[in-house]
């Protein structure tokens, strides 16, 4: 229970208990008062009415009495008069029923009023006549104690009411500092560095925001430095240093990913440019003109090829340059390509003309799929440039040959694909994602894929048909297709492992998806209490940050995990973890041995860990292939692990 | 002989000690206090009072009735003005043994006290407002009904005789009140009388006359 809850409860209770004890205590005097004045009414009437009785007292003619004692009792509050006479005779008696209208009975009940006769001596001369007894009327009593009792109640709630607001209103005034340290200590514990800059006025509640404000800056200090550390780490590792492009390491780390990544990135168009004698031009013509030909290359490659998506270019040695354009056909890359070969001749010809005698430059050009692996494809690289080069200087060896065997128009995928959703042909597959700690070997999700099986029963997997769906715009079709499959699968089989679904970026990025996966989610939750996870590819996170950080929090909202697949850690730094606050980040195994590896002095790296852990997110190791890199990563402190090593993908029964 | 008789006599003393009414007597400390307050003819005439009342003790209420009505008429009369300064004052039976000055109410009010504390019935007592046709005035008298239905006695200073009200042709009854009912009354006026209630304050009976028994 909250402060402010305690608080205002004991506020009330204590309100509570004074405005009802001083009511208490004021209609009790109200009563005393009404009873008193009841009493000395009864009283003065017997006195004033037994002294004119007496006037007129005859014990053979009553009437003139009668008359009198009608007059006074017609014309007041009177319950009763009796007039008795010396041998208690009764002379004449006035009395009616006490019928209280406007009054209810419980009150009637609750309140007693005794109601004392007063009595007086009627006097014949020095003789007596008898006695006249007068009550008052309780009814009358009644009334007034009853107005008086609701006056009282209406005055007391009125300034009970009063009196709460303000102290409600005051009490939440200061306490609306308490509100914000709970926030502020809520994110700490959710890993997020919110500075509060409004200081309480309270002292004890400035002291702790002060102090916490201090440890998020230190932790946010800290995120910072390796950050930076990182970022310097991660341009040292991967970056070539004259061009500025990738290495080839950085091509072996994150190649793979593409090929793996279950999605549009697994296949698309390679090529590679490669410079012959370039040893030769360094020689004659010197440093100056080598550095002037190889950024020109480059800036030429960034220039025509950055328009598409997702496009990796790395330089793999001295004289050969790679790029992977995923999800693209091979037309518009081999026009930018002749744009390249155009001006690098011109500007080579500008430059010195000799040099086209040696300096070869050639370039393959072919499809990659999701089958491909890095060697068969640096190999049928290799082999395309060589048949450039042969057919001589700034050519270009276009290969359409593609692995795929069911070659498909546009409109010829889109009814197989809508056909396969119709006919149940998309299947769900799994892969186990395993926690080793010491000998404990825990599954802790499933990752789910989807696979199509085709009419002669070949089952293919989403490298197939996900690139082609994506140009299709059928993608968050099919992932609107997953959930729903899942929710169905586990409604019926009940499974115990957590199950990871793979949103796309198509998905991710329209609305209506976000509000869609919302209300199937608040259905879902209230039949299940399984846990799900949700997971989108580090470049989605990256492109489509303030949708994925959105779907971040709804997912964790519903106590669900959120997770990033294929994570590198980009060029502008890790900021968007800030953001996005994911539970945990898949990365590749062999970028993750580089990141937390020193090569140069063999000892592990602490940053990577710090920058991550600094929010609370787990690692995941994906792409395990043998049990060496398992013992590897088991050194530098990942628990997680994911490949075809661990566990292969399976059909989801 | 002589002895048969003495001891009789013996005898007949202490049977009458036996069967008389306890005696009356005031503290020591009271008497003090009166003698402080009135000076010492004041304290004579409370000893006087004991004296009086153990004197009638064993008389039967017309007995009483006599002995109280002569020792209070014995009180010169004068006006509320002349002794308190104000027009209507009902002093105490205290303060009418002290100043040794009294109104026809004050008559009233000590005698009442005194026969109540003798044993008179206070059902057979009244207070009567009554006009004094002789002197045109309003007055106030005890009166004693030997029965409800009898013609009653009335005791005041104006006739120092104990008479029937009938041969009374001097007054004309106005109203009666029985004598309880009638202080009471006064005494929750007091809360409201200022400027009398300052001195009216005293309680009806604080002339404390102790009653014990031989």
């Amino acid at each position: 229970m909250s402060l402010f809850k305690q608080l205002v409860i004991m506020l009330t209770l204590f309100l509570g208990v004074i405005l009802i004890s001083v009511m208490l205590l004021n209609f009790k005097s109200a009563t005393e008062f009404v009873q008193n004045q009841l009493y000395s009414d009864a009283k003065n009437t017997a006195h004033s009415l037994g002294l004119s009785l007496s006037k007129v007292a005859d014990p053979k003619d009553a009437s003139s009495m009668e008359t009198m004692i009608n007059a006074i009792y017609d014309s007041g509050y009177y319950q009763r008069i009796r007039l008795v006479d010396i041998d208690d005779e009764e002379v004449y008696t006035r009395e009616s029923d006490v019928r209280v209208s406007d009054v209810p009975q419980w009150f009637i009940e609750m309140v007693p009023i005794n109601n004392a006769s007063a009595t007086s001596d009627i006097m014949i001369g020095w003789n007596r006549f008898g006695t006249l007894e007068v009550s008052g009327h309780t009814g009358n009593a009644y009334r007034q104690l009853y107005s008086t009792f609701i006056d009282l109640v209406q005055t007391f709630l009125m300034i009970g009411i009063i009196v709460f607001a303000t102290l409600y209103f005051l009490l939440s005034l200061s306490l609306k500092s308490l509100k914000r340290i709970r926030d502020q200590a809520k994110a700490i514990i959710d890993n997020e560095f919110i500075i509060e800059k409004k200081i309480p006025f309270t002292t004890e509640f400035r002291s702790v925001t002060t102090a916490m404000n201090a440890m998020v800056a230190k932790v946010k200090d800290i995120f910072e430095r390796e950050n930076e550390t990182l970022r310097r780490y991660h341009e040292l590792l991967y970056k070539d240093t004259e061009t500025k492009l990738h290495n080839r390491r950085y091509l072996t780390a994150k190649l793979p990913d593409y090929l793996q990544s279950d999605a549009s990135l697994s296949s698309g168009i390679y090529l590679l440019i490669s410079l012959d004698e370039i040893d030769r031009l360094k020689r004659e013509k010197g440093y100056e003109r080598y550095t002037q030909i190889i950024n020109t290359l480059a800036d030429e490659l960034n220039t025509q090829l950055g328009s598409f998506r997702h496009t990796l270019i790395a330089r793999l040695n001295e004289s050969d340059f790679f790029a992977a354009i995923p999800a693209c056909e091979i037309e518009p890359v081999s026009h930018q390509i002749e744009i390249i070969m155009t001006h690098m001749r011109e500007m080579i010809e500008k430059m010195d003309k000799e040099l086209l005698n040696y300096l070869i430059i050639g370039c393959g050009v072919g499809i990659y799929s999701e089958n491909d692996t890095l060697k068969t494809l640096f190999s049928r690289a290799d082999h395309a440039v060589i048949q450039a080069k042969l057919r001589g200087n700034f050519s270009i060896d276009l290969n359409h040959e593609s692995n795929e065997a069911l070659v498909l128009g546009r409109e010829e995928w889109r009814s197989e694909l809508l056909k396969s959703l119709d006919e149940s042909r998309m299947l769900l597959a799994f892969q186990s994602v395993v926690e080793q700690r010491g000998d404990n070997l825990n599954v802790i999700h499933e990752e789910i894929f989807l696979r199509l099986l085709d009419r002669e029963g070949i089952i293919h997997s989403a490298g197939y048909f996900i690139p082609v769906a994506t140009s299709l715009g059928l993608i968050d079709t099919l992932d609107r297709y997953m959930i729903e499959k899942v929710f169905k699968h586990i409604k019926e089989h009940n499974p115990i492992t957590p199950l990871a679904l793979n949103l796309s970026g198509d998905f991710v990025k329209k609305y209506s998806n976000i509000q869609w996966l919302r209300a199937q989610l608040e259905t879902f939750h209230r039949q299940n209490d399984l846990v799900l996870w949700f997971e989108v590819s580090n470049t989605t996170a990256l492109h489509e940050l303030e949708a994925v950080s959105a779907i971040s929090a709804l997912v964790k909202m519903f106590g669900y995990r959120f997770g990033i697949d294929h994570f590198t850690i980009p060029e502008a730094g890790a900021h968007y973890l800030q953001a996005i606050r994911p539970d945990y980040v898949k990365a590749n195994s062999a970028y993750l041995q580089d990141m937390m590896f020193d090569h140069d002095t063999g000892k592990s790296r602490e940053s990577f860990n710090n920058l991550i852990r600094s929010l609370g997110i787990s690692i995941v190791a994906i792409n395990i292939e043998e049990a060496k890199e398992v013992e590897n990563l088991k050194i530098l402190g990942i628990e997680c692990f994911q490949g075809s090593h661990i566990a292969p993908v399976a059909l989801l029964q | 002989m002589k002895k048969t008789f003495a001891l009789f006599f013996i005898l007949a003393a202490l049977a009458a000690i036996l069967i008389s009414s306890p005696e009356f007597s005031i503290a020591k400390a009271f008497m003090d206090k009166i003698e402080r307050e009135y000076g010492q003819i004041a304290k004579k005439r409370a000893f006087y009072l004991v004296q009086m009342m153990n004197d009638a003790r064993d008389l039967d209420d017309m007995g009483k009735m006599e002995k109280v009505n002569d020792f209070f008429n014995q009180t010169p009369y004068a006006s509320d003005k002349t002794i308190w300064g104000i027009s209507d004052y009902w002093a105490t039976r205290y303060e009418f043994v002290g100043k040794d000055r009294a109104d026809c109410e004050d008559y009233v009010i000590a005698k009442y006290f005194t026969l109540k504390e003798l044993g008179v019935p206070t059902s057979k007592l009244y207070m009567t407002y009554a006009k004094s046709i002789r002197y045109k005035t309003a007055h106030l008298v005890l009166t004693y009904y030997e029965t409800p239905k009898s013609i009653p006695l009335v005791l005041d200073n104006y006739n120092f005789k104990i008479l029937p009200a009938s041969v009374r042709d001097d007054l004309i009854p106005i109203y009666s009140f029985s004598g309880d009912e009638l202080f009471n009354a006064k005494q929750a006026q007091i809360g409201k009388m200022v400027p009398a209630a300052t001195r009216q304050k005293r309680p009806w009976d604080e002339l404390v006359i102790t009653r014990q028994k031989d």
